[in-house]
């Protein structure tokens, strides 16, 4: 209703009246803008770039491992079970459709030797499925351990990117024969360098589940692991398999002592509920510094209201209205405003574009700017300019024009 | 046919000032007739100011009632009073009271800019009232380049601007020097003869008797 072309020009010149608060004013504002945009950004593409690989393990994967029972159940006493076996590990899949993979993880210390020299080294026994359970990374010029290997009990170990230093410096590891307690296994892959950290694996081979069998004579599954079909919901299938092992294991099925679950969606909700609160944290720091600007901004217009105030008077003399003033200075408010939030969101898209085009270390990830995140903002710098300019356009509104011009 | 355009009944105007009140108007009674050209007269202090912001519709009075057009405004609220004013009243001040920084062209036009009158209409308007007030030259002056007289001059010239119904005008010449302030005044002279209602207040006999009724007021009252 008002002539924002009149505005303009005259809203510039007071701004410059004012060169100093004004422009501390508007870099609070521009400051506290590109701090949200950019902490967002960076959270955002941190975010997709580490929740995966955080998890470490594919989704709708569980680890599970069987516990002493904490109840008497049709006869066996509380605290005696039979053990669940890696064969019964590996029949699952044939006894729920639900599974895609599994595999049995088994590990013990063993003494590996090579070139005469001995180490005192973690085995660990999986099936071929571990490596889509377990997001491990191999080496260029690896396998892993194939359904091949397990059906001919092939003695082959895949190993760490670690041991492959200890043991083979910078020579070739493929193809190279170790003893594991004096058994001699063929290398047949090196774990990727980075692998080694985000993965669940933690020792230094692995091996097939049936050579850890022959190797220590050993049945018991003490841990397995597998992956459901992503329509199954973990709680129903954490209660299908209890009741399972619960018959098979002499426990009772409503012992939720019984078996250990660790599902990879626990681990992802953790994490994205850590990242919502690590967001909110950064959005809280924004506005405070939004805050500050907001108030900057109110003190100039406060300051400007005060030098105007024959000016306004004399605009209510000639007849603008109490709304019609009002107007004018919450606009200046929001133009003030305006042109911060414009300069700190011009910033900071600049800014998450030259990320994107330079190279970052991998867990830093891709920064990337959201629609819902920009229309936040603007809607934020909307009700900053409306608090900013709320008091002082009020005080404008109800200047008296008689004493106004009597100055 | 008289039309009365303004009617102000026992109207009072009470100031104020921390504990202390003071009556600075009272029992005022005063009917104004479309096309009249009124004097008011009183010594510094009797409350001239004071009855021109309430017949302008800057200052409600505290008692008693002002009707303007036959509207009564004594009971307008403030957003009411400024359309009043924009609509009814051009003012001229005895401090000219333009915007130093806008160009003689821009102070003129800017009642018009509350009536949401775009800009082109606007300027147009007042550069038509400028040229007939003989300052075509000075449009795009700033005021405070002016004379006192030119200045006062371009404050007439927005107080016509919205073709009001009634002039006010609070000392217009005390701040000119005697020639300038005769250029003035004959200025009203001419807007009296073109029909409006011109109200002029003044503590200068010369001055009020350019008018064809006087009004004396003295310590808040009108004498008769
Ligand atoms: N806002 C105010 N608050 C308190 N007292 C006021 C106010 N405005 C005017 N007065 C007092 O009211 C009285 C009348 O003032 P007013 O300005 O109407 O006089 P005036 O006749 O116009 O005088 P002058 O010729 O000096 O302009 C004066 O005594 C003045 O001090
Ligand atoms: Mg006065």
């Amino acid at each position: 209703m008002l002539h924002i072309k009149i505005l303009i020009p005259q809203i510039i010149h007071d701004l410059w009246l004012h060169k100093l608060r004004s422009s501390l004013a508007i870099f609070c504002i521009a400051f506290g803008i590109f701090a949200v945009l950019m902490l967002s950004a960076l959270g955002k593409g941190f975010y997709d770039a580490n929740n995966a690989e955080m998890v470490g393990l594919a989704d709708d994967a569980f680890i599970i491992w069987q516990n002493k029972s904490s109840m008497s159940s049709r006869g066996y006493p509380k605290g005696k079970v039979r053990w669940i076996t890696i064969g019964d590990v590996l029949e699952l899949p044939r006894i729920f459709s639900d599974i895609i993979w599994v595999s049995p993880i088994v590990s013990q210390s063993a003494v590996l030797s090579y070139k005469g020299r001995a180490y005192s080294k973690s085995v660990t026994g999986v099936s071929s499925d571990y490596i889509g359970l377990d997001k491990i990374k191999l080496t260029p010029g690896s396998r892993f351990i194939n359904q091949f290997d397990m059906d001919n009990a092939a003695n082959v170990a895949v190993i760490t990117w670690r041991m492959k230093e200890i043991l083979f410096g910078n020579d070739q590891a493929i193809g190279v024969k170790v003893l594991i307690n004096n058994i001699p296994f063929t290398v047949i892959g090196v774990l990727s360098k980075d692998s080694s950290k985000n993965h669940m694996f933690s020792g230094d081979l692995l091996i097939s589940y049936k050579s850890y069998m022959s190797l220590y004579n050993e049945h018991q599954a003490y841990f397995f692991m597998l992956q459901t079909n992503p329509d199954i919901k973990p709680e129903q299938f954490k209660l299908m398999l209890r009741s399972y092992f619960a018959e098979k294991c002499h426990f009772d099925k409503s012992d939720d002592q019984a078996l250990g679950f660790w599902a990879s969606s626990d681990m992802s909700d953790f994490i994205k509920w850590f990242f919502i609160g690590v967001q909110m944290f950064l959005w809280f720091c924004g506005l405070m510094i939004l805050a500050v600007g907001s108030i900057g901004v109110a003190n100039i217009m406060f300051l400007i209201v005060t030098e105007k105030t024959y000016e306004i008077g004399l605009r209510k003399a000639v007849g603008a209205t109490d709304r019609q003033i009002l107007f004018q200075i919450f606009f200046e408010s929001l133009f003030i405003v305006g042109i911060g939030g414009f300069l700190g969101m011009g910033a900071s898209y600049f800014m998450v574009m030259f990320l994107q085009h330079v190279t970052l270390p991998g867990w830093i990830g891709v920064p990337y700017l959201s629609w819902v995140t920009i229309l936040t903002t603007i809607l934020t710098l909307g009700l900053v300019g409306m608090f900013a300019g709320f008091f002082p356009a009020k005080r404008a509104s109800e200047i008296d024009p008689v004493e106004a011009l009597m100055m | 046919m008289s039309e009365k355009i303004i009617q102000i009944h026992d109207v009072g105007k009470t100031y104020h000032t921390g504990k202390i009140d003071f009556e600075a108007l009272r029992n005022i009674n005063l009917e104004i007739e479309k096309g009249d050209y009124v004097a008011i007269l009183g010594p510094s202090g009797s409350g001239k100011s004071t009855l021109m912001h309430i017949i302008g519709c800057l200052a409600t009075p505290t008692v008693g009632s002002y009707f303007l057009a036959g509207k009564e405004v004594s009971k307008f609220t403030s957003n009411d009073l400024a359309k009043a004013r924009n609509l009814y009243i051009g003012f001229v001040f005895q401090k000219f009271n333009l915007m130093p920084q806008m160009t003689v062209l821009d102070n003129v036009s800017l009642p018009l800019l509350y009536r949401g009158i775009k800009t082109e209409e606007r300027r147009s308007k007042a550069k038509e009232v400028l040229e007939q007030l003989g300052l075509a030259s000075h449009l795009m002056h700033r005021s405070n380049e002016l004379s006192g007289g030119q200045q006062q001059r371009v404050a007439v010239a927005r107080a016509l601007v919205t073709n009001p119904e009634v002039i006010l005008a609070d000392e217009p010449t005390g701040n000119l020097d005697s020639k300038s302030g005769e250029g003035v005044i004959n200025l009203f002279n001419q807007l009296h003869e073109g029909g409006k209602t011109v109200i002029l207040v003044t503590h200068d006999t010369a001055v009020a008797k350019n008018a064809n009724r006087i009004i004396q007021i003295q310590d808040g009252t009108i004498r008769v």
